[in-house]
């Protein structure tokens, strides 16, 4: 029996002076294996007597258990020495740079028309679209501006021909769209839009936004409500101040320059208006059932005062450390 | 339109508060541009007279001036050519401040100088920095240039909107100042000299439609050589109005002072009678400013026996014209209709300080009494006699009554306003009223022409109690989800993803140059501007490439070499009937794809990453295929037509080579476009039946013909239909060595997999039988 208590320091000894799980495997065998001295001493109880068979057996299966446990005692030793080895070898430099990939940008004009487009959207308004050549009808007759009106001076048109301008504002949308649909709307239009004037606060190409709303009740004061939580929605400010001041536009009566209060100044973001009853008629719409009122906002002056860009031409210039800036 | 603050504020004797001023017509809808003040820094700059002049010892373009400024003669140096013994100049003695310099005691080439004399430009009054501005030799030495030049004033720009016609004038703006304020309105004297003394020319109107109202009036022994008062040219200039000579000036100031457009005609040189008539056909006439141009037929003129003298409310004829030799003139002072004047302007390319009241509206009812305050102007500086001022008249423009009920005042504004307040803007705004049942009945003004319907009222009603009054309230609406915006939101989808995979956009003009869009598309039939803003924006573009192309330029110019643009935007195409717009997607590559780093090879951008990029952006299975019909702009053999569900929805190619040095593009350049308009966002064709079993996996290699397209081989086994087969993919090409000339080896995944059981070898081996049978067959392929 002390042979056998023997192999216990035995093993210890031996599995400790083993340092590859490999290794440790054969060694396990010279102790447990089918020829080792535990399965020979389990072999050698049926020489004893009977009575005598299940302590002797008792005693050797516990040393066997013993062997076993230091066995797994030092294989898990073994094993987390190997991991923290392969851990430390692996180890990397993480500030090294990144596997080359390429990032892209968004354009901040069409960036201010998607956040306009999801704040009305968040509110009930429909977004629509309109061509950018134009019929004259829809540019200016049916927006009551009829041809020779002085009015129309106040837009530098563009003509394709006698019969077709590229659309001086969005404001045709709203022609066009009232043909199509009934009250109540509620609709915003962004778009493109054409001028004859270019310099360095005036470019031949901007964009717009028209907005919409029809019903039996819509009035001044909602006008200016839609416009200044759309307006401090927009610039995430609640304290945004903002001013309407009379103004005129054919297609509106009363109609209103919209101001935005800017370093202790004032800015013309837009006009508006409530739609002026003959746009109405010109779309069969009956003016003493409805009313509505329409407003267009300058995106480009929106986006420059958003992102404190100073000067328009940067938006036309294509100029990749300009844009990649709106990641 | 400018106006010298000082003169509107004489009406309210001088009772006005500028700055207060600039608020309160702004916010009325009559918005003020700019106000310059005149007098800054001006102090210590004074009338001095030069009473002796000697030419610089040591220098030859400087002279040596005593300037007698009052009290003591100063010497001062000085440099101006048209300096000169008797002339009277602006003096800045010791101590006048201008931006860059303050005057002191200074030595110039050894001569001492007491002061300077100046220039207009140096006073900030004009841009003549050409000699020194001569005063009136009548002014007193010494006295402040800013009492002598009344320049204590400032001048107004007010920004006025085409409906207010009724604001072209002081008196216009003087009257809303009134309705703004209340305060109490001071006209100049209206004195009325009666003459008895009949005009001697026949004034005939033919066309009495266009010419309601004729006010004419003769007056003789003029002295046209008189200088007008110092105050006089003062108004005019602040007006940037020209001075020509006294009569013309005069006629000019009572236009700036009440609106009234009139003109002057020579009688000696009018033959005949005069007559307001239609131009005939082919007729012609010298205008004031030299300019010889043909009349419109039936466009009203004024003529005598030989023909046109005027065109009607635009511009007179030289014939006819003021001279300073003048004496007998005869003025008309009309009211051209509105809608005569529409056009016209602008149809002889003539916007006249004239034309531009005319055709927006000029007063009326008062021809006559304007007229009657030039008589009197015109005798008190120039002299002569006047005859009796004559009117002829027609029908008057009709002023019906518009109805305002108060209540509809509300509804519109979602604001309550007192009746008692609607009653004080209507007074102070002049108009002719009464109340009936609770309803305003407004009779408005002779020169108020943007009053007819009651919405007009109701916005004088709210610009006047102000806009800011007005509680902003949000609007209450029933809520209904609005239908789901698939394509708008689609769009923004693929303008996030396309970001994503390294594209920055652009935003660029959708004219481009018409040589480009002939040159690069070939299109005869393009959209040509009749008035672009320059040659090589004319035409707008059938495709966003040259604009796309020229970004390119711009950027490799400024040595960038990773290049990646997109843009979505309208493209724009001749029809039988009108233009057909289309929304593209459109995007150019070029240059590096892999730049250097530690990991990887660099390299540049080929075909496959672009088209890599486009089949991850849209959610639709796309097909390549080369086009049957090669596109010029693109390299012959790099080029593919992008298809969905067998139809065409756009463009990839490799930029030809012959174009790219136009770009100054060292790399290759791939171009794509995509018509958005035919992306159908199908819904997903869900399967669920293949999630069950395990798929099977297997390699093959085949030789083939080397001009055979993959896409060909793919699609064979795909349209096959084999059992089993899910997906048959190629992962390799190899030609060259090892492989017979004219073969390549092709290498595909096949991927195959049964619905309800897991295939058994047998199976698998069968399918991969069928596949090479098939391709041995069709293609002649052989198993490596």
């Amino acid at each position: 029996m002390s042979d056998l208590n023997q192999l216990i320091n035995q093993a210890r000894d031996e599995f400790w002076s083993c340092s590859k799980l490999a290794d440790l495997d054969h060694i396990k065998a010279k102790f447990l294996g089918k020829t080792g001295p535990i399965t020979e001493a389990m072999k050698s109880l049926s020489t004893l007597p009977v009575e005598e068979r299940p302590q002797k057996g008792a005693e050797i299966n516990q040393i066997k258990n013993q062997i076993e446990d230091l066995l797994n005692t030092r294989k898990k030793e073994i094993a987390d020495h190997e991991l923290n080895q392969k851990l430390e070898n692996e180890k990397i430099d993480v500030t090294l740079p990144s596997r080359p990939h390429d990032q892209g940008s968004l354009h901040p004009v069409m960036k201010t028309i998607e956040d306009i487009s999801q704040i009305f959207h968040s509110i009930g308004f429909d977004v629509t679209d309109g061509p950018e050549i134009e019929d004259d009808f829809h540019n200016f007759t049916a927006l009551n501006i009829p041809e020779s009106h002085p009015a129309r001076a106040m837009h530098d048109t563009f003509y394709v021909n006698k019969e077709y301008v590229l659309r001086t504002h969005t404001s045709p949308v709203q022609v066009r769209y009232m043909e199509e649909n009934k009250p109540p709307i509620q609709i915003i239009s962004p778009g493109r839009v054409y001028r004859v004037d270019s310099d360095a606060t005036h470019s031949p190409m901007f964009h717009q936004i028209e907005g919409l709303m029809v019903n039996e009740e819509v009035n001044f004061a909602n006008l200016k409500g839609i416009v200044q939580s759309f307006l401090q929605c927009f610039f995430e400010d609640d304290q945004l101040t903002i001013r309407f001041r009379p103004s005129y536009f054919p297609f509106t009566e009363p109609s209103a320059e919209i101001d935005m209060s800017w370093n202790g100044g004032w800015l013309e973001i837009g006009g508006c208006g409530m739609i002026h009853p003959n746009v109405l008629k010109h779309v069969n719409i009956d003016p003493n059932q409805y009313q509505g009122f329409a407003f267009g906002l300058g995106v480009e002056r929106l986006t420059m005062l958003k992102y404190g860009v100073n000067d328009l031409r940067h938006f036309f210039n294509h100029d990749l450390r300009f844009l990649e800036q709106f990641r | 339109m400018k106006f010298s603050f000082s003169w509107l504020n004489s009406y309210f004797k001088n009772a006005l508060d500028i700055q207060q001023l600039e608020q309160d017509l702004t916010m009325a809808g009559l918005e003020i541009e700019s106000v310059h003040h005149l007098a800054e820094n001006l102090e210590h700059i004074v009338v001095g007279e030069i009473v002796a002049i000697e030419k610089h010892p040591d220098a030859d373009k400087l002279n040596v001036c005593q300037v007698n400024v009052g009290t003591e003669n100063l010497q001062i140096v000085c440099g101006a050519p048209n300096a000169r013994s008797g002339i009277k100049v602006p003096c800045a003695l010791i101590g006048a401040k201008f931006p860059e310099f303050t005057i002191k005691k200074a030595k110039l080439r050894g001569v001492e100088s007491h002061g300077m004399l100046c220039s207009a430009k140096e006073l900030n009054l004009s841009d003549a920095a050409e000699g020194l501005l001569e005063l009136d030799v009548k002014l007193t030495n010494g006295m402040g240039i800013v009492e002598a030049l009344h320049l204590d004033d400032a001048i107004i720009e007010v920004s006025l909107t085409p409906n207010r016609a009724d604001c072209l004038s002081v008196q216009g703006i003087a009257r809303e100042v009134k309705a703004i304020t209340g305060k109490t309105l001071s006209y100049p004297d209206a004195q009325i000299a009666t003459s008895a003394k009949k005009p001697s020319l026949q004034v005939n109107i033919e066309n009495n439609k266009a010419c309601p109202v004729y006010s004419f009036v003769e007056i003789t022994n003029i002295d046209n050589t008189v200088t007008l008062p110092a105050e006089i040219i003062h108004r005019l200039e602040c007006a940037e109005i020209n001075s020509i000579n006294p009569i013309v000036d005069l006629v000019n100031y009572v236009m700036l002072e009440t609106g009234q457009p009139m003109h002057a005609f020579d009688m000696d040189k009018i033959k005949g009678s005069l007559f307001v008539r239609d131009a005939k056909a082919h007729e012609k006439i010298e205008l004031l400013n030299d300019q010889s141009v043909g009349i419109k037929k039936d466009d009203l003129i004024i003529a005598d026996a030989e023909g046109p003298l005027a065109i009607a409310g635009v511009m007179g004829g030289s014939r006819s014209s003021v001279q300073l030799n003048s004496t007998r003139i005869l003025v008309e002072s009309a009211f051209f209709t509105p809608d005569s004047m529409a056009g016209k302007a602008r149809h002889y390319r003539l916007n006249t300080d004239s034309s531009h009241r005319f055709e927006r509206g000029v007063d009326f009812a008062t021809t006559a009494n304007s007229l009657q305050r030039l008589v009197n102007l015109m005798i008190s500086t120039c002299g002569g006699e006047a005859t009796a001022i004559q009117s002829i008249t027609g029908e008057l423009p009709k002023r019906d009554v518009i109805r305002l009920n108060p209540q509809r005042v509300d509804k519109i504004l979602g604001s309550t306003v007192d009746l008692n307040k609607i009653k004080d803007i209507f007074s102070n705004l002049d108009f002719d009223f009464k109340i009936n049942n609770h309803i305003f009945e407004v009779l408005p003004p002779s020169y108020r022409f943007d009053l007819s319907i009651e919405e007009d009222l109701i916005e004088e009603v709210i610009r006047l109690i102000g806009y800011d009054n007005i509680v902003a309230e949000p609007p209450k609406v029933l809520l209904k989800p609005l239908p789901y915006k698939l394509k708008e939101s689609s769009l923004n989808a693929i303008r996030h993803k396309i970001a994503s995979l390294g594209y920055h956009e652009l935003v660029s003009y959708s004219f481009i140059d018409q040589n480009m869009e002939l040159s690069m598309h070939g299109n005869q039939d393009h959209i040509v501007l009749e008035n672009p803003i320059a040659e090589n924006m004319n035409t707008m573009r059938s495709h966003l490439w040259a604009s796309h192309l020229e970004a390119l330029q711009y950027n490799v110019n400024r040595n960038q070499h990773k290049i990646k643009f997109f843009e979505i935007a309208k493209t724009f195409i001749k029809q039988s009937k009108g233009y057909h717009e289309q929304r593209v997607l459109s995007g150019l590559v070029s240059g590096t794809a892999i730049e250097k780093n530690w990991v990887e090879k660099n390299r540049k951008y080929d075909f496959f990453d672009v088209k890599a990029d486009i089949e991850n952006l849209l959610e639709c299975t796309l097909e390549f295929q080369t086009p049957g019909k090669p596109m010029q702009l693109f390299h012959p053999g790099q080029q593919a037509e992008i298809l969905s569900q067998g139809k065409v929805i756009g463009n990839l190619g490799m930029l030809h080579p012959s174009w790219q040095k136009s770009f100054d593009a060292d790399d290759s350049v791939f171009l794509f476009e995509i018509n958005l308009d035919h992306v159908d966002t199908k819904p997903i064709d869900l399967n669920t039946t293949t999630l069950k079993t395990i798929p099977i996996q297997r390699d093959i290699a085949v030789l083939v013909d080397r001009n055979l397209h993959v896409g060909e081989v793919v699609n064979l086994v795909k349209n096959a239909n084999i059992e089993y087969v899910v997906d048959f993919s190629l992962f390799d090409v190899y030609q060259g060595q090892g492989i017979d000339e004219g073969k390549k080896s092709l290498a595909f995944l096949i991927l195959m997999q049964d619905t309800y059981k897991t295939l058994e070898e047998k199976d698998v081996e069968k399918t991969v039988e069928n596949i090479l049978n098939l391709l041995k067959k069709e293609i002649n392929a052989v198993l490596r």
